[in-house]
């Protein structure tokens, strides 16, 4: 798994590229927390490099959606391939997160 | 539709690193039958969370050697998969979440895994058998080629 960091419009971007399994699940939760922690602001998550997302990746976007709640800001993710999406939509998740297209409509 | 019954047989360790296993040994597989992408990913996402529940809570204490998968494709287009594991006697089945509905405040961050494994297979079974916690699974794939 990869972990990009950008900023764009005032925003945090994470590009995740690779696997999101319970393997590589703690680096992205990690990686997270601690911008976030230097750093308080919305968040854009884009998942247009990920292959494979396993329920520890919900896991991982249910806790940073915890923390940007708490903190009054906002997680939109992007870039969903149609398997990964599946994911999100048999847990119910998909009908509660702000999931959009693609990085250009998340970040203007 | 295959002529014959393809088979693999995967043994996996108790650490996380069976999923790095697990992921080759399935590509390996899915080349060899000729799997459609979707049902390759759905088959790899249910052995994925049984894999991580064995690892996380099965062999915790200590007890327990390996996980062993048989994944066998029979010429009527269905997956058979056996998935056992040594670690002390368990039920997953019977630990399920429902899908969230209401509001993300309220979504759990676990007990997803176990209700992928139910949608993703046609046909799910516990039973314990000579001191195996075993997990029978059968998926009707797409035919070949589609």
């Amino acid at each position: 798994m990869e972990l990009i960091w950008s900023d764009s419009n005032g925003m945090h971007v994470l590009e995740v590229s690779g696997s999101l399994d319970s393997n590589t699940a703690p680096e992205m939760i990690q990686s997270i927390e601690t911008c976030l922690k230097e750093s308080p602001n919305s968040l854009v998550i884009d998942f247009s490099g990920v292959d494979y997302v396993s329920s520890a990746g919900l896991r991982v976007v249910i806790k940073t959606n915890h923390t940007q709640t708490a903190a009054g800001d906002k997680m939109i993710l992007c870039g969903l391939k149609d398997y990964v999406l599946e994911v999100f939509e048999m847990s119910g998740l998909s009908k509660l997160l702000d999931i959009r297209d693609d990085i250009e409509s998340s970040t203007s | 539709m295959p002529e014959r019954i393809i088979r693999t047989k995967l043994v996996l360790g108790v650490e996380m690193s069976a999923l790095k296993d697990l992921e080759a040994g399935l590509d390996s597989f899915r080349q060899k039958a000729g799997l459609a992408k979707r049902d390759y990913f759905h088959i790899r996402l249910a052995l994925d969370e049984l894999v991580t529940n064995s690892v996380s809570y099965g062999f915790s204490s200590g007890v327990g050697s390996g996980i062993m998968i048989e994944i066998a494709l029979l010429p009527d287009n269905v997956c058979e998969i056996l998935y056992s594991d040594d670690a002390p006697r368990f039920d997953p089945l019977s630990h399920t979440v429902a899908p969230v509905r209401s509001s993300i405040e309220e979504a759990s961050v676990g007990g997803f895994g176990i209700s992928f494994v139910k949608q993703m297979m046609d046909e799910v079974s516990y039973c314990y058998e000579n001191g195996r916690n075993m997990i029978k699974m059968k998926k009707n794939v797409a035919a070949i080629g589609t």
